[in-house]
């Protein structure tokens, strides 16, 4: 145990000065981000989610989107598209979950109604 | 950039969404969600029984188009700030690329703005099941 503690932080020394470099030489080949590149949002989608009745999702589609917009000012470009297309699959699912469930209300409503008759 | 410009350059999908939000709210002025059958029913409240924060929005939508403001009012009063803010968020979307455009997001979708909506909608659904308003 005591000679693996002695070895791990002398490997660690060996690498560590190797990974800066390797990055500072992607850093310029990526062209950085333009205000007009920001994802969108979808707080349309989230807020539309919440008003049609499908909450606890649209919810969580608002919050996701509300982090996109102060990501993408910080720079944390991957994050911001990240949580752009969490939103807007989160809201995407619960307006899809409303209909169909809305659809089915409609299906056995009109199906009950033909066997009383 | 005019207004026929920007007509122009609006993609199909928004075109869709508009025609779509109109095409619902002719319906909803026509008929009311009380006496006919084939409007959406609220899948929340037929698995729990509880009213969600925009359950009433179609009577809320009839009464309002219809002119009775005050009885729309009575349906569901956390709409009176929900709806305005939406259509914000959704003029904000649609606006084409400017100075206003950016300023009207920098409010409507910042942090303040997104946090009083879900708190405001917190509390109105606890607020409406106990007191059944």
């Amino acid at each position: 145990m005591e000679q693996e503690n002695i070895n791990q932080p002398l490997d660690q020394t060996q690498e560590q000065p190797v990974q800066p470099t390797a990055n500072v030489q992607e850093g310029p080949q990526q062209v950085n981000p333009t205000p007009a590149d920001k994802p969108d949002n979808n707080l349309v989608l989230a807020i539309v989610c919440t008003v049609c009745c499908c909450l606890p999702l649209g919810i969580v589609g608002i919050i996701k989107a509300c982090k996109v917009n102060t990501l993408w000012i910080s720079g944390q470009y991957e994050a911001a598209v990240y949580e752009a297309n969490e939103a807007k699959k989160w809201s995407i699912w619960g307006i899809v979950l409303g209909l169909v469930g809305s659809i089915l209300y409609v299906l056995i409503a009109v199906l009950s109604a033909f066997a009383s008759n | 950039m005019s207004l026929l410009q920007f007509c122009r350059h609006l993609p199909a999908t928004k075109y869709l969404v508009l025609l779509l939000a109109a095409v619902a709210m002719v319906l909803l002025l026509a008929f009311n969600p009380e006496n006919f059958w084939f409007w959406p029913k609220c899948p929340f409240k037929l698995l729990t029984g509880l009213d969600c924060p925009a359950c009433g929005i179609q009577r809320f939508a009839h009464a309002a188009l219809n002119g009775h403001f005050a009885a729309a009012c009575r349906y569901n009063y956390f709409l009176l700030y929900a709806l305005p803010y939406t259509f914000l968020v959704v003029l904000a979307y649609y606006l084409p690329r400017g100075r206003f455009k950016q300023r009207l997001a920098n409010v409507v979708e910042g942090k303040f703005a997104v946090y009083l909506y879900v708190a405001l909608f917190s509390l109105w659904f606890v607020v409406r099941n106990i007191m059944k308003i």
